[in-house]
This record gives structure tokens, C-alpha cells and sequence, in this order.
């Protein structure tokens, strides 16, 4: 009778429990997890959204490896993955170190900075094409006003995807914010005990502040990993992949394919490949974070 | 509180009165969608709702051909179409092959001397027979439509001591050299093209000089609707071979790497290829002091032109049939070419309005309507999956024009994907 009346509680509160998350959960199945299903449904489908789906198996996935423009797009994508998220995380830090100083104006210069992470991407894209103009562009005018002739930028294809790493790394707002935090968390103490035992601003950057932000800097590393690998909007409206598809990175080509060619079951299939090779880089990232990340 | 209660029965009285009326006019919505100018599509609409009370037209504006492709396949994917559409000539065939389209033979045949025109108007008839029929179905109306000319800047022909335009491919070399000037960093012609957005554009800086050469790019069985390429043919290889002559040997048209926004604005570049939608925006954002004019595209042994557009579809998953093939009709029809080409700057699609004022006396016009009428007229050839299969090709075309590639190995190589990409 006991054992009944306290399964019934125990039932009720986890009823109550669903209950209470049931608006969240099922803003996760409808917007997130139905569509992840659907999308793995048809990765093994034939659909062009306007003729009902064909099942065709692994076809998709069969083509992927016979793609030409599947593997260009994914070095691509690995190329600004490996000059955006390295160049990004040391401008970030470095931005951060300068802003957790306490000088007059430190609110704004914090604000001033985070505020490409929160403009439009659109609108930045536009702007940075302007900038990146071989002939008129601020930067090639910069550089000429020291006597270098600046790269044709956005028109060449050995120079286009370096621009548009230039202009990811640009957008530090977010891990800077989270550099930030972890430095205002580091002991104090530790930087005098540097000091007393002779140390300079390098000992104190290389034996306290790295070491100490480490796990800050693996979290920053794997977040800004898997959102570079998605790279589209700086492509789609600079570039659109070109030229020649210099520029074709993997999301940009998972568009093109299942909205402009309505290939949706092709479409479907890189994204799910896409979420594999995300997966097991953030897998092997935690798993040689063993070596370097500092816990204490 | 009497003066209260006769205020609230007035205001139910009225509200009455309007719902009534709704009723009573049961009115019938269509929407079209629609790239801009936003102003000619809104006339289009008040003409048509006046003309017929019992109407209503809805009119969503997209801000691109991107957007609105995008949209419609998810409205085509929710079964909630709209009713009529403005989209790409190339569209229609890839959407009819997907049975998306409503076929509209019949309401041609019966509505032949009313849509088609007594005689039937030369370039609106053939776009329908030419470029929207599949499998023997017609598909769409012709809507807006272009074709290329040459614009050229009458200063710098002036200081370069030309009084006309080329007119044949070595004049166009000629000029073109004596056009450039390094040190001004002023080239004597752009490619339409080179590489941003539609790849399918990068298409026209190559097809316009192909057809002087008598290239045929494709053909495509009328049945079947199945194409056959003929990209590696020699005249399709010579024409690219003489375009990246034109950037890497006579250095008298922009290579891909010089290019630069506004370079026409800015009087870098002495003549290029367009079509006549560019009018309307150069009367509004060219400098004043740029003296632009139009002129008949170079030929060689022929003298061809294409013409392309929008075309006015209806999907077949609408609500209001009758409605939209009336609207789609109207919006396809002489008043309605004329309110287009109003805001848009373009030549009326209809042909019997080039008689009218700006198309008979302005000289833009004029010279656009004289190449239409001398030129021999080539459609391009349409097939289910032709954006994505010239896209393919515009790679190529684009190895060639950044040198990567010779001509050869590029026509080769588009040639071998168009095939393999079909067969697929």
C-alpha cells in the first residue's frame, strides 16, 4: 500500500516534470529532432520536392564519393576551418587580454568590439566586399600607401578564400567574451607570485594566463570549429563558391544541391555526413584535450 | 446615453454593411509573385482590378530570383502555390518536366488571335513555341524579355578617335586595343561575366560571340525534350578561344582578376556587352558626364542574336484556375508590356509596341529593335535540368577565361559533364 501510494507520487511528479518542459520539448521535437529525422529519412531518398520521394538506399551516399565537387568542397571547407579558427581564437585572446584592462572607455572599446558577432551577416558580407576591392578596397588602399600592390582579392582564385578568412577572423566578439570571463577568472595571486619571484608580463602570459585559460581556450576551440565547418553567408553572398570553386565550401554546396538543383535526398545525405565528420572531430578534440587542457 | 447607443448602432450598422459587401462581391484573390520594379507590377495590378472589380491580385514582391526560386519549391513542397508567377525563361521547362506547371495549350488555341496577336507578334509567338513548350505542351506567356546589345562610352571613343561602334569581330579587336590604356588602368571591353552569382550569366559572356560563329551549343529532340551537346565543336572552341585572345594576348578585355565594382560607372571599361534591362539602371545611378551609347553586337560569318526573359506560369497545384489564366493573360498583354516597360526600361516584349513612343524614336530602342529585326534569331535551347547542367559548363568556360584551361580541354571538359550529367 506504501509502495503503491509512493509510485503514484513519483508518478505524478515526473507527469508534473513533463508537464512543465512539455513547451521546450516539443519546440525540440518539431524544429529540431523531427526535421533531423526527416533529413535521415531522405538522405536514402530520391526527392525533388515537387514528385513524392523514391527510395533509392545508399545512392547517395555512394555518389558523395564519386563527387568531384564533394571533396573540393570539403578541403575548402578544412582550409577555412584551419585559417579562421586558430587566427580567430589568438585575435580573441589578445583582444580580450587588451580589454581586461582597467582604462577609461574599457565599456565601450568591449561593446565596440563585440558588435560584429551581433551584426548582420548580410550586411557585413557586403561591406567586406567592398573592402576587399582590388582597386578601391581599404585594405589593397592601405597596402598601396606602403607601396605593396595588393592580390586581386575576391577575383582570384588563389586569393579568395584567404579574404574571406581575413574577414572571419574579424568577427571575435564571441570567444573574446568568453576569453574575457575566463581571465577575470584567474587568480590574482598567482600573477604576484610571478612577480615576486622576478617574473615579466611574458612569464606571466606563458606560465599563469595560458596554462590557467586552457580549458577556456579547448571550449572556444570546439565551439568555433564546429560553427566555421558551417561557413555559408559570407560564400553565398561574396562569392557564391567562386571563382572556378575556390571558394565552394561543403554547406554552400549542400545548398546548392538541395535548393537550387532540388537534389533534397543528396542535400540530406552531406548534411548527415557533414554532422558525422563535425562529430568525430569534436570527439577527437576532447579526446586529446587529456594532453594540454589544464584542470585544476 | 441615448446619443451613446445611437453611435453604437451606427457603428454596427456600417460594420454590417462592409461584411455584406464582401459577400455580395464574393471577391476572388490571386497572387502573383514577382521580381520588381515594384511599380510596374503594382500598376499592373490596379489596371487589372479595375478592369475587373471582382478580382483581387496579391502581389509579393522578391528581392531575388534566388529567393522567389526558393520559395516556390517550398510552396510547391506545402501544396500552396501561388497562382501565377514571373520566372525565368529556363525555369519553365525544368518545372513542367516536374509536372508543377499548368499546361495552357488550350487556352492558346482558343484565345490564339487575342494572345498571340493578328498577325501573331514574330518574337512573342516563338517564345512560346521555342522556349516554353515540353514534350509538346506550352507551359507559360511570354512576360518581360532582352537581348544583347552593345553599350559603349561615347567619350572615350571620342578621345580614342572612333566614330562609331564595331561591327564586326576585328573591328571590335581593333577598337578594343586602341581602347586600352594600361596606365589608366581603362580596358576596351568587359566579359558580361566572369564569375558572381547566376552561373548561368557567365553562359552569355560566351553564347552571344558563339552564335556569330554559327555555334550551336545544344540541341534538344522536340518530343522528348532530351538535349544533345555539341560543346566541343569547333566553332563553340574557336569563339572561346578568340574571347581569351581578346584577355591574354591582345590584353584589350579585363581579365578576371581586374575586375572591379563600377567600372563602367567609373569610365575603366570603353564597350560591353548588355542587355536592355541594364537601360533603366544606367538612367538612374550613371554619372552625368558618362555619355553612353547603344549599338548592334559585333558578327562574324553570322549575324545572330538570342533572346531570353521571364516568362508568366501558373502552378498547377493552384486554387483559382480561371482567375490566374485570366491575369496571367492580361499580364501578358499589350497594356500590360507597356506599363512594364515604363518602370523597367526595357523593350516591350510585345513586338507591335516598339511602334509606339519612346520604343519607335528613342535611339537605344531603335538601334535594339533594328538588330532584332536584321539579326537572325536563335533561341536558346532548354532542357529539364538546364541550369544545373550549364552551370556545369560555366566552370569551364570559367577555367578558360582564368587561363587555367585552354579552350580546347575546357570544351572538352564541358562537353564530357553536360553528357555524363544528363545521362544521370
Amino acid at each position: 500500500m506504501v509502495i503503491k501510494m509512493r509510485l503514484n507520487r513519483t508518478l505524478k511528479e515526473n507527469i508534473e516534470g513533463y508537464l512543465f518542459i512539455s513547451p521546450a520539448l516539443l519546440g525540440v521535437i518539431i524544429f529540431s529532432l523531427g526535421p533531423m529525422i526527416a533529413s535521415l529519412i531522405l538522405s536514402f531518398m530520391q526527392y525533388d520536392i515537387v514528385n513524392p520521394p523514391r527510395f533509392i538506399g545508399t545512392s547517395n551516399f555512394k555518389a558523395l564519393l564519386t563527387d568531384p565537387l564533394f571533396s573540393k568542397a570539403l578541403f575548402n571547407t578544412m582550409y577555412y576551418v584551419g585559417g579562421v579558427v586558430p587566427l580567430r581564437l589568438i585575435v580573441a585572446l589578445l583582444a580580450a587580454i587588451l580589454l581586461n584592462q582597467k582604462i577609461k572607455g574599457v565599456t565601450f572599446y568591449r561593446t565596440a568590439y563585440y558588435l560584429p558577432s551581433v551584426s548582420a551577416g548580410v550586411a557585413i558580407s557586403i561591406v567586406w566586399t567592398y573592402v576587399l576591392d582590388p582597386q578601391y578596397g581599404l585594405i589593397n588602399s592601405v597596402l598601396r600607401y606602403f607601396g605593396i600592390e595588393g592580390p586581386p582579392w575576391l577575383q582570384s582564385t588563389t586569393w579568395a578564400m584567404p579574404g574571406l578568412i581575413l574577414m572571419g577572423t574579424w568577427s571575435i566578439g564571441q570567444p573574446m567574451v568568453i576569453f574575457l570571463a575566463g581571465l577575470q577568472g584567474i587568480p590574482t595571486h598567482l600573477y604576484e607570485a610571478v612577480s615576486i619571484d622576478g617574473g615579466n608580463w611574458w612569464h606571466k602570459f606563458r606560465y599563469v594566463t595560458l596554462p590557467m585559460l586552457t580549458p577556456v581556450i579547448f571550449f572556444n576551440m570546439v565551439m568555433q570549429t564546429i560553427g566555421t565547418f558551417q561557413v555559408f553567408t559570407s560564400v553565398y553572398v561574396m562569392t557564391n563558391g567562386g571563382p572556378m570553386n575556390s571558394t565552394l565550401v561543403y554547406v554552400f554546396y549542400l545548398y546548392q544541391q538541395a535548393f537550387q538543383w532540388l537534389k533534397m535526398g543528396y542535400g540530406s545525405a552531406l548534411a548527415w555526413v557533414l554532422f558525422l565528420i563535425i562529430f568525430t572531430l569534436t570527439v577527437l578534440q576532447f579526446r586529446i584535450s587529456s594532453l594540454w587542457v589544464y584542470h585544476e | 446615453m441615448l446619443k451613446w447607443r445611437e453611435f453604437v448602432s451606427c457603428i454596427l450598422i456600417v460594420l454590417l454593411l462592409i461584411g455584406t459587401e464582401s459577400i455580395v462581391l464574393a471577391k476572388t484573390t490571386i497572387t502573383w509573385w514577382t521580381l520588381g520594379p515594384r511599380e510596374g507590377a503594382e500598376e499592373i495590378k490596379q489596371v487589372y482590378e479595375k478592369k475587373n472589380p471582382d478580382v483581387s491580385v496579391e502581389v509579393l514582391i522578391l528581392p531575388s530570383w534566388d529567393d522567389l526560386w526558393k520559395k516556390l519549391m517550398v510552396s510547391v513542397a506545402g501544396g500552396v502555390t501561388p497562382d501565377v508567377v514571373r520566372g525565368k525563361d529556363y525555369w519553365v521547362v525544368d518545372l513542367a518536366s516536374r509536372k508543377a506547371l499548368l499546361p495552357l495549350d488550350d487556352v492558346i488555341e482558343k484565345n490564339k488571335k487575342e494572345i498571340l496577336g493578328m498577325p501573331p507578334e514574330r518574337i512573342y509567338t516563338r517564345r512560346i513555341y521555342d522556349l516554353y513548350t515540353y514534350q509538346g505542351r506550352i507551359y507559360a506567356l511570354p512576360f518581360h524579355n532582352f537581348w544583347p546589345v552593345l553599350v559603349y562610352n561615347e567619350n572615350l571613343f571620342k578621345e580614342a578617335g572612333l566614330r562609331r561602334a564595331p561591327r564586326t569581330f576585328e573591328e571590335f579587336r581593333e577598337f578594343g586595343i586602341k581602347l586600352t590604356k594600361p596606365e589608366k588602368k581603362q580596358w576596351g571591353t568587359m566579359l558580361y561575366t566572369y564569375t558572381r552569382l547566376e552561373p548561368t550569366l557567365v553562359l552569355w559572356s560566351f553564347y552571344v560571340y558563339s552564335l556569330q560563329n554559327k555555334a550551336i551549343l545544344v540541341k534538344v529532340a522536340k518530343e522528348t525534350g532530351e538535349p544533345t551537346f555539341l560543346l566541343d565543336a569547333p566553332e563553340s572552341v574557336n569563339t572561346l578561344q578568340w574571347i581569351v585572345d581578346n584577355i591574354y594576348r591582345y590584353k584589350f578585355c579585363t581579365p578576371p582578376e581586374a575586375i572591379s565594382p563600377n567600372m563602367i560607372e567609373n569610365e575603366k571599361v570603353a564597350m560591353w556587352i548588355t542587355g536592355q534591362f541594364s537601360f533603366g539602371g544606367y538612367d538612374r545611378t550613371m554619372p552625368p558626364n558618362v555619355k553612353w551609347a547603344v549599338a548592334p553586337i559585333p558578327t562574324n560569318i553570322e549575324k545572330a542574336i538570342f533572346t531570353e526573359g521571364n516568362a508568366l506560369f501558373i502552378p498547377a497545384g493552384t486554387k483559382n484556375k480561371e482567375a490566374a489564366i485570366e491575369f496571367a493573360k492580361f499580364a501578358s498583354g499589350k497594356e500590360a508590356d507597356l506599363i512594364w516597360s515604363k518602370w523597367s526600361g526595357t523593350m516591350p516584349f510585345r513586338d507591335s509596341n516598339w511602334a509606339k513612343p519612346p520604343y519607335s524614336n528613342m535611339p537605344r530602342y531603335v538601334v535594339s529593335a533594328n538588330e532584332m529585326k536584321t539579326y537572325k534569331l536563335v533561341f536558346p535551347q532548354y532542357f529539364p535540368g538546364y541550369t544545373e547542367v550549364m552551370s556545369k559548363v560555366a566552370e569551364s568556360l570559367q577555367a578558360a577565361f582564368y587561363n587555367k584551361m585552354s579552350p580546347l580541354d575546357a570544351m572538352k571538359k564541358a562537353q564530357a559533364d553536360a553528357a555524363s550529367m544528363v545521362k544521370k
